[in-house]
């Protein structure tokens, strides 16, 4: 064979090593990209993941200080000046020098007003925990919810459905708090004349309607109040999936399932 | 013989025997995967110093017949090493047909012994060309040791096979030695890269050099706090 051959056949194997090696590179390129892209999109799940927990805790922050600030108000109002009166009053007693009924009217403002301030105590502390939910549950719970709104506005809230205890005690709070809140909401921000509520068990699900103003979820600029951003992490806690379809006008329709 | 071709050749030997001392280094508190390619580190060095020894460096005989243990072990320690990597103990059945082909291969024709294998070749590096890259694509998600070692085997294997594969044809068409050596040289050019990838990896991931910094930069926070 002559050199010139020999030449063009090694020629042509250079060539097709030249081309696999290129591929070759093209295809560790490939992979090299591939990876980056999934690592930075791996990146980008976690960030958002960071944000949303952290927009999550500062909202329980928030909500922490606002309740602080209401029972503070509440034991100011309802508790401290009325023992102020109580205690006014013995020192005008124990000062002497009243005649007996005066006497009298005082024992008996400090008697009433100290009926009242014992009520609001128990009041205060029945918002803060009410003892039905850890004595009875869930249920009694929502009853006494229920029962608590409509005797100030017959009929406002229907309750449907049935409990049979799917729930530990700590993720029943939750979901009573989470209640609470959508009443709440319903009632001060949606002007709702009737609300919706039916209960199912195993899985554990709420199905909740109102017939308020509803909100528009398509408005990007409307930021989510404090208020839902509390159930959300509530929900969060609980592991449970939350569902929220809602138009102007129309009222909310709100579903957590576990 | 072509200065280049001595020159660069003694460098890629003495390179391979460097890389595999400095991937022993360490060895026992290494997983599996580093174990084996260690090993196969080691192989490939033993028969390059071998093959050197007998073709070039004293004895000028033919060396052809360590091209069987290169590709043979490579190919057994690279199916381990994978197969590893990739946790899929079944790669290791690949190796009963092919080392069954090479023994049959030398009990029917024992002069096959002195001449490259280019069928059995051309087999075990396409095979392990597969292994790397499944090896790369699951290494898109995971968090995958050897990364650049994969992807040097890759690159080497799949462009170095047609050169082996080419060379029994070239010998039987009587081209001449200085047209082949072109092919040597590229090859050899490739095997240099292979190795320096290899080196990079040890770099990377194997070297104290983290440590190294870290030590460093906790030295001079204790300094600077005084």
């Amino acid at each position: 064979m002559g050199t010139t051959e020999g030449s063009d056949i090694v020629g042509l194997i250079l060539i097709s090593v030249s081309l696999l090696l290129i591929m070759a590179l093209a295809l560790v390129a490939f992979f090299y990209f591939s990876r980056r892209k999934f690592v930075s999109a791996q990146l980008e799940n976690a960030k958002m993941e960071i944000d949303h927990q952290k927009e999550m805790l500062q909202a329980t922050i928030l909500t922490q200080e606002e309740e602080r600030k209401r029972i503070a108000q509440d034991m100011h109002d309802a508790i401290s000046s009325k023992l102020n009166i109580v205690s006014l009053n013995t020192n005008v007693l124990l000062d002497g020098g009243v005649t007996a009924q005066e006497s009298k009217q005082m024992l008996e403002t400090i008697l009433s007003i100290s009926d009242t301030t014992l009520e609001n105590s128990r009041r205060i502390a029945h918002d803060l925990l009410p003892p039905v939910l850890e004595k009875f549950g869930l249920w009694a719970g929502l009853e006494e919810l229920k029962n608590d709104f409509n005797r100030a506005s017959n009929g406002l809230i229907e309750l449907n459905g049935g409990y049979e205890k799917c729930l530990e005690a700590k993720e029943e709070l939750h979901v009573f708090r989470i209640v609470q809140e959508l009443v709440n909401n319903s009632i001060r921000h949606g002007k709702a004349t009737k609300i919706n509520m039916t209960i199912a068990c195993s899985p554990f699900a709420l199905d909740y309607k109102d017939d308020g103003c509803g909100i528009d979820l398509t408005d990007k600029n409307k930021r989510v109040g404090l208020g839902m951003k509390n159930i959300q992490s509530r929900c969060d806690i609980i592991k449970a999936t939350t569902e929220l379809a809602s138009q102007p006008g129309k009222g909310i329709h709100f579903i957590i399932k576990t | 013989m072509d200065e280049f071709l001595k020159s660069v050749g003694e460098f890629v030997i003495y390179l391979a025997v460097m890389t595999g001392l400095l991937y022993a280094i360490g060895l026992k508190n290494k997983k599996t995967a580093y174990k084996i390619f260690t090993f196969y580190l080691i192989l490939i060095a033993l028969i390059q110093l071998g093959s050197f020894y007998v073709g070039r460096g004293y004895l000028s005989k033919p060396n052809i017949f360590y091209s069987h243990f290169y590709y043979l072990g490579q190919f057994i320690l690279l199916t381990a090493f994978f197969a590893t990597l990739l946790n899929r103990k079944w790669l290791y059945w690949f190796l009963v047909p092919i080392l069954a082909y090479a023994a049959f291969g030398f009990i029917n024709d024992p002069g096959s012994f002195y001449r490259y294998n280019t069928v059995g070749m051309t087999l075990t590096h396409g095979l392990l060309v597969v292994y790397s890259v499944l090896y790369l694509y699951k290494s898109i998600s995971d968090n995958g040791d050897f990364i650049i070692v994969s992807s040097g085997i890759f690159l080497y294997l799949l462009s170095s096979t047609l050169i082996f594969a080419s060379q029994n044809v070239l010998t039987d068409l009587g081209v001449s030695r200085e047209v082949n050596d072109i092919l040597i040289k590229v090859n050899l050019i490739l095997y240099l890269i292979f190795l320096i990838l290899i080196n990079i990896e040890w770099i990377k991931n194997y070297s104290l050099l983290d440590d190294i910094k870290l030590f460093q930069k906790l030295f001079n926070n204790g300094d600077n706090r005084r």
